[in-house]
This record gives C-alpha cells, structure tokens and sequence, in this order.
C-alpha cells in the first residue's frame, strides 16, 4: 500500500519489476539508472549473487515531482527470478502498488513466462491482493534479437499465453538497448498513482 | 595387469607431502583469541553477568549481579583496594536497577570499565600494589566523572520541571461553576481545563488502557 | 493514516527516548520499506531510502526463515558492527524501528529505552487503528 505522509505532504509508492530470471528485470532498471542519474539524485542498490543475478532485489528510489501538492516517490523493485528465490520474492512483493511483468520473448522461454505469471498471482494473494486490480504492465523484452535471428516467441504468443485474460497495457522492448524501457516505467508509474489517487478520495 | 611400479607413489613419498600439507601444530588448544582461566578464578560468573548485562538488562541479571558482588566482597574483605573496585560495581549495579532506562548511558561504559580493571587486577599474577592502586583511581575518577554528570542531569530536569510543571503538591481540581470548566489550582500556576479537554483527557486515558490490555491478552496467548 | 499531529508525536518520541539517550539515527519504517518517520543526531549521512528498503527485506526474508524453523519471529535482531551496530523492533507487525548506534551505547542499556519508545508508539499506532 503507498505510504502517504500527511506531514511531509509526500507519498511513496512501490514498483515491482517481476519475471522469469534472466528476463532483464534488472537490465530495466539499470538503463534507467545509467541513462538518468545525472538528473536523479539517488543510487540504485543492486544484491547480487557472484554470477551477476540478482539475489534479494535491486533497488533504485527517485522522485517525480509534486502532483497535487504531493511529493511523489517511486520506489522501484526488481525480485530474484530464478524458481528457487520464490521465499525472496514474496517478502519484495509485500507492499506493491504497481507491477512491471518483464516477459522473456525467447522462445525457450515460453513456459518459464507462463510459470512466472502464475507465481506472481500466488504471491500477490497472498497480500490480499487480485492480479487482475493491481496496476500492471506488460514488457515483452528481448525484442532486440530478432535482428540476430534468434528464435523469438510472436506477439500474438506472449499476448496469448499471457494476456489474454488481464488485457493489460504492454510493450515491446529491449531492455539492453532502452527501447521502450522509459515507456514502460512511465505507463506504470501513470496507473500506479492513479490507482493511488483514487483510493485516496 | 596390475601396474607394481604404482607402488612407487605410494606411502613414503605421498605420505611425506601430506604430512607437509597438514603439518600439525604442537599447540593443541591455547589460541589468542580465547583466555583460559584458572580453575579457581573467582570472577568467572560476575564477568558473565557483566557480559549478560551488556546483552540485555533484566531482574535476574541485576539480581544476580548484586548478590555476586556481595559475595565477592566477603571473599576479599581483607583486600581494602579489591573492596574499592566491587564497593563501585555494586554502587553502579544498583543505580542502573533503580533507573533502567532513564539511567545515563555512560554507566554501562564505567561498568564494563571497572570490571576489566578489577579482571587485570585478578589476573595479572604478582601486580605491585602500586599499580593495582592507579588502576583504582582511574576507576574511581571515571566514577565520580558519571556521578557528576549524573547530578548535572537531575539538575537540568528539575529546573525544567519547575518552569514547566504545574506544582510540587498534587494539583487539586475544583468545579467552576460559573463557567464550564476546571481551575486546577497550585501554588504556581492555575490552569484552566475545558470540559471538552478533560473529556478528551479521560478518553485518552481509556484509550491507552485498552491497547494495554490488548497487548497483555496477547502476550498472555502467547505463553500459554 | 497518520496525520500530522501523530507523526510529529512519534518524532517526539524518537527525539527524546532515543536520539537524546545516543542513538545515532531512529527510523520507523511499515513493512514495505517506507519512510514514517527518521530522525538522526546528524553524526552521519545515511542513505536512508536505501537502508529502509533493505531493512524491511531483511526483516522479511528473517521472519520467512523463523517460520521455517517453527518461530513466529525471532526475538531479537541485531547487527553488530566494528563502530556502528543496527537493531530492529517490530511493532505491532506493521512497523519497524530501526536504531543505528554506536559502541557508546550498550545494547542491554538500548533494548531498554527502545522498549520504552515502542511503548509509546504503539499507543499512538493503536489509538489511530482504533479512531
């Protein structure tokens, strides 16, 4: 649940980027980092295992600005995808107010897509809360590859195996390159304080 | 066909090597890192308990503390210096009891400091008298530093209390009637409190006392 | 929510039951990761944000592992540093407080002004669930 500080006239509120592993979860959130920590005055916080994936979370705070008298802080979250990190990822989803689902287009990775997804539902009931009412986004990442003729799974599959029920907003991306990295955040960000405002009126 | 010249890297030359990989050392159990005690070291459990307190201060450890002091000082009441160092711990051991948490946090800083003297005094076989006494008035320096500050302190929240407090004697309460509210009357001040305030005071109060009790049931469930 | 009037009441409490006694930073936290409160003796820039968003993944993840092992929770949790140690209070399981120290202050001597301040921040939390 956001936090709304009357006394500060501030609200914080919590972006979680969830996914298989290795999907460019935190690929996402370190292009935002590099590409605007000239502007943004925070670090980002990254828990890492030896082999470079992501362990406990990443971690990368900014601010938006005022909206409505209100300081808006966007916290945002990457989790562990690997299955084992399961415990992990339900302690970072506490809390949530929006969800970036980074989908790897690699067609090996249909079915590690489709469990993901799954998991997230799980663990988001376990909060009390309904995947299909939470402020969500779609990234269907990995598109880059398609100039290397890798085998890429269509739009038409990962809307299929994924979307189809939720009918949420999505991109396609490439977290490596930033294609769409920015869009995403924005989009979310946008519904996440919406859904935020609303609740608070 | 069994190769025999294997043979050849067998016991002497292998066992050699490992014997130089896992050379052991002659020294079995002494390590820097542990202090070995004498049997009959007398400070044993009050250095646990000092350590305890360090951990977490509780009745039983106080308690204990107090009564193993007092022990001591039968044991060493032919040693006038030795008395000294456990006449401050017990003097400090029952300050923090009367005080807890609204104790000076640098008593717990002197505590573990007249301790380890008195340890190094303990310890330290064939220690000059002199020296044993300049550790002492060290201490004792140290102690008189707190108390000091112990008094500035109590100084400092009395003259507060009077600019701000109400009074020395309990505040009697006495209806106006003419107007809708209580004249708390004191030798100091008179503080008049609105009905509405009084009320809000008194639901506070209830307030306060259920979430106490919420908190005990709680705890209660929790031991059964 | 908290208004303003609480949340200056519990930076009173932090103020005066820890920050006056030597803590070096008090921060009170839900168990999210976000900001209620946080005051500090300025000795030292902290990354606060940072330190919150850890602190209530740690405490997550610990209480996933007292639950493995048959605990509600564990008692007590503290990091003890070479200068600098870190102690954590749950309260009521919605709050964390999270007390940065140094070695002037002993940790039996902090658990005792924490569980005063806890005190008094559970009846302003308790007193705003109940309104």
């Amino acid at each position: 649940m956001a936090f709304v500080n009357l006394k500060k006239k501030e609200i914080q509120a919590k972006i979680v980027y969830y996914g298989p592993g290795r999907g460019g979860k935190t690929t996402n959130i370190e292009y935002i980092y590099k590409n605007f920590e000239d502007r943004i005055d925070s670090k980002m916080v990254a828990i890492k295992t030896q082999g470079d994936r992501t362990l406990f979370f990443d971690f990368f705070p900014f601010n938006i600005g005022r909206i409505n008298g209100y300081k808006i802080k966007i916290q945002l979250y990457t989790v562990p995808g690997q299955v084992k990190y399961n415990a992990t990822r339900r302690v970072v989803l506490n809390g949530a107010d929006g969800v970036v689902f980074v989908a790897d287009a690699l067609a090996v990775q249909r079915k590690a897509n489709i469990i993901s997804l799954k998991n997230l539902q799980e663990n988001l009931k376990h909060y009390q809360k309904n995947i299909f009412k939470v402020p969500f986004v779609f990234q269907y990442n990995k598109m880059d590859l398609l100039k290397k003729e890798v085998p890429i799974l269509p739009l038409e599959a990962l809307t299929g195996d994924l979307n189809e029920q939720l009918n949420r907003p999505s991109f396609v991306a490439s977290a490596l390159e930033g294609t769409n990295v920015v869009a995403t955040l924005k989009k979310i960000i946008i519904m996440t304080v919406a859904s935020i405002k609303m609740s608070l009126q | 066909m069994i190769d025999n010249h294997n043979e050849s890297f067998s016991c002497p030359e292998v066992q050699g090597r490992l014997d130089d990989l896992f050379k052991s050392n002659e020294k079995t159990f002494v390590d820097r890192g542990i202090e070995l005690y004498p049997d009959d070291y007398p400070l044993i459990e009050l250095k646990s308990l000092v350590l305890s307190l360090d951990w977490e201060i509780t009745d039983e450890i106080i308690t204990d503390f107090m009564m193993h002091t007092d022990n001591l000082t039968e044991f060493y009441r032919n040693d006038k210096v030795i008395l000294k160092f456990l006449h401050i711990l017990r003097a400090l051991g029952k300050y923090i009891d009367a005080n807890r948490s609204k104790a000076h946090p640098d008593c717990f800083k002197i505590l573990n400091s007249v301790f380890f003297a008195l340890d190094d005094v303990i310890l330290t076989k064939d220690i000059s008298r002199s020296e044993t006494e300049k550790l002492l008035k060290i201490e004792i320096e140290n102690y008189k530093k707190l108390r000091k500050l112990v008094s500035n302190r109590k100084l400092t929240k009395s003259r507060e209390k009077e600019q701000y407090s109400l009074t020395k004697n309990v505040p009697k309460i006495v209806k106006d009637d003419k107007i809708d509210c209580f004249q708390v009357k004191s030798e100091s001040h008179m503080l008049i409190v609105s009905q509405k305030q009084l009320n809000d005071l008194k639901n506070d109060i209830k307030q306060f006392i259920h979430s106490e009790f919420i908190g005990l049931r709680d705890e209660l469930k929790n031991l059964k | 929510m908290l208004n303003e009037e609480h949340l200056d009441r519990i930076e009173y409490i932090l103020q005066e039951n820890l920050i006056d006694k030597g803590v070096s930073c008090s921060l009170l936290i839900d168990m999210a990761g976000n900001i209620i409160a946080n005051l500090d003796s300025d000795k030292a820039e902290l990354d606060i944000y940072s330190l919150a968003a850890l602190a209530a993944g740690n405490y997550g993840a610990v209480g996933a592992m007292a639950n493995i092992v048959g605990e509600d929770d564990f008692s007590l949790l503290f990091h003890r540093g070479k200068d600098v140690n870190v102690h954590f209070t749950n309260i009521l399981n919605d709050y964390l407080l999270i007390d940065i120290f140094d070695n002037g202050l002993s940790l039996g001597f902090l658990r005792l002004i924490v569980a005063d301040a806890v005190k008094k921040i559970k009846f302003i939390l308790n007193y705003q669930v109940d309104k």
